[in-house]
């Protein structure tokens, strides 16, 4: 962490692969847009480590509704604020430890939000009940530990998800909900085998950094 | 998935599985409110000046400062009568001090009025921001020692606490304070000049 290198990576040009476009067209694609691309995910997590000016506000404004709907999901609505607003000035204090070999912002992020949650909850020593899952899932044998970090999980993974370019997203949607082969998604997708391979290789890769740094040690 | 690795095998069903059983509201999200970046940018805003031995050394000032405090009065009743007079000026400004006041200046005038010293602050453009307040303050030259005026509500006379010296703490500054509950100097001023 202390020998971790600080410079300002250059804006390489292998983003704007023209392929993705085209084929994106030819195959209607995925119709949830991609956020943001990986690129300036990579820089936002660099400068982020190197505690560069601005930093915290870009992650803020990049991923400040992700820990709020968390928090909201969580601790409730009306403590929702006070808690995003711990995860976020704590991020600021302890930015120095965030450490990008071990996975994404996005995950750092959701761990401190997560524990913030479970200390609010245990202080408060109520339920998460006035979240909205807990309603509409009925989810009251759960402990209120396990029941944030399920729901903590599934909005690190739906995050990730949405980061993923349009092509790999698109791919791996297909491996994931529709249970096609790699043969069945290339003939769908009209991309050469080896290219549908690849992308659910990297996809996996990058889906399981993106929840690198967020293990919870249990559930 | 037949032709890859196990461990690849194992990542990618655990995900399958994972992604299976997302719902709509997994990827639902909801705009966290207004002003609640300012809020997180102003109770972690860094602390760069005053430094902390600052507390301390005040009591220790205040003591110098009413010694010294007698002869100057002595001084300013001889020169001048009950009427308010300028002592001192000072042109206050944002310069080099926290971007969130850009814009914001002023001017500080040092007057006697009876017994006691009176700043006034004229200030423009000089907005309130919520969850945190404004505090006027004098501050010795080296930046180490200060006196708090108390907050900071706007144009008009304060008065310097009796015994102070203000010769000594020529520097005027109104700070940007989070409502934390903290006595110290916040370290970001919205606007200062020096009187002379």
């Amino acid at each position: 962490m202390s020998s971790r290198l600080c410079h300002r990576p250059a804006p390489s040009g292998a983003g704007a692969r023209p392929g993705v476009v085209l084929i994106a067209k030819r195959t209607g694609a995925s119709t949830l847009p991609v956020l943001t691309t990986r690129i300036d995910t990579h820089q936002l997590e660099a400068a982020f480590a190197c505690g560069e000016d601005g930093a915290v506000k870009r992650a803020y404004e990049r991923y400040g509704s992700l820990i709020y709907t968390l928090c909201r999901r969580t601790v409730g609505h009306f403590d929702a604020e006070e808690v995003t607003q711990d995860v976020f000035v704590s991020a600021w204090r302890s930015q120095a430890t965030y450490d990008p070999s071990r996975g994404g912002l996005a995950g750092w992020l959701v761990a401190i939000a997560r524990n913030r949650a479970i200390d609010h909850l245990r202080r408060q020593a109520r339920r998460p009940a006035t979240s909205m899952l807990a309603e509409e899932h009925g989810a009251i044998a759960t402990s209120d530990v396990a029941l944030v970090n399920s729901i903590a999980d599934r909005m690190l993974l739906s995050e990730a998800l949405g980061e993923l370019e349009a092509r790999p997203r698109m791919v791996l949607e297909l491996a994931f909900y529709e249970d096609l082969t790699h043969d069945e998604i290339a003939n769908r997708t009209n991309l050469p085998l080896g290219t549908v391979k690849s992308d659910i290789r990297r996809g996996v890769g990058r889906l399981e950094r993106a929840l690198g740094h967020s293990s919870p040690g249990a559930a | 998935m037949n032709d890859q690795p196990a461990d690849h095998d194992q990542a990618f069903e655990s995900l399958r599985s994972s992604a299976r059983r997302l719902e709509d509201i997994d990827f639902a999200r909801n705009e966290p409110p207004a002003g609640l970046w300012a809020r997180i940018s102003t109770e972690a805003m860094p602390v760069v000046a005053p430094q902390p031995s600052v507390r301390s050394r005040r009591s220790l000032w205040v003591l110098a400062a009413v010694a010294a405090a007698a002869a100057v009065l002595v001084g300013f009743s001889l020169r001048n009568g009950t009427q308010q007079q300028p002592l001192a000026a000072a042109a206050l400004s944002n310069t080099d001090l926290s971007p969130r006041a850009s814009g914001s200046s002023g001017d500080a005038t040092l007057s006697r009025k009876g017994d006691s010293l009176i700043l006034h602050i004229e200030v423009r453009n000089l907005q309130p921001e919520p969850v945190s307040y404004f505090e006027l303050w004098m501050i010795d030259t080296s930046v180490q020692g200060m006196v708090s005026l108390g907050p900071f509500h706007g144009s008009g006379d304060y008065r310097v606490p009796d015994g102070i010296d203000a010769a000594k703490f020529p520097i005027v500054d109104i700070s940007i304070e989070p409502a934390d509950g903290t006595p110290t100097h916040s370290g970001e001023s919205a606007v200062r000049g020096t009187l002379d």
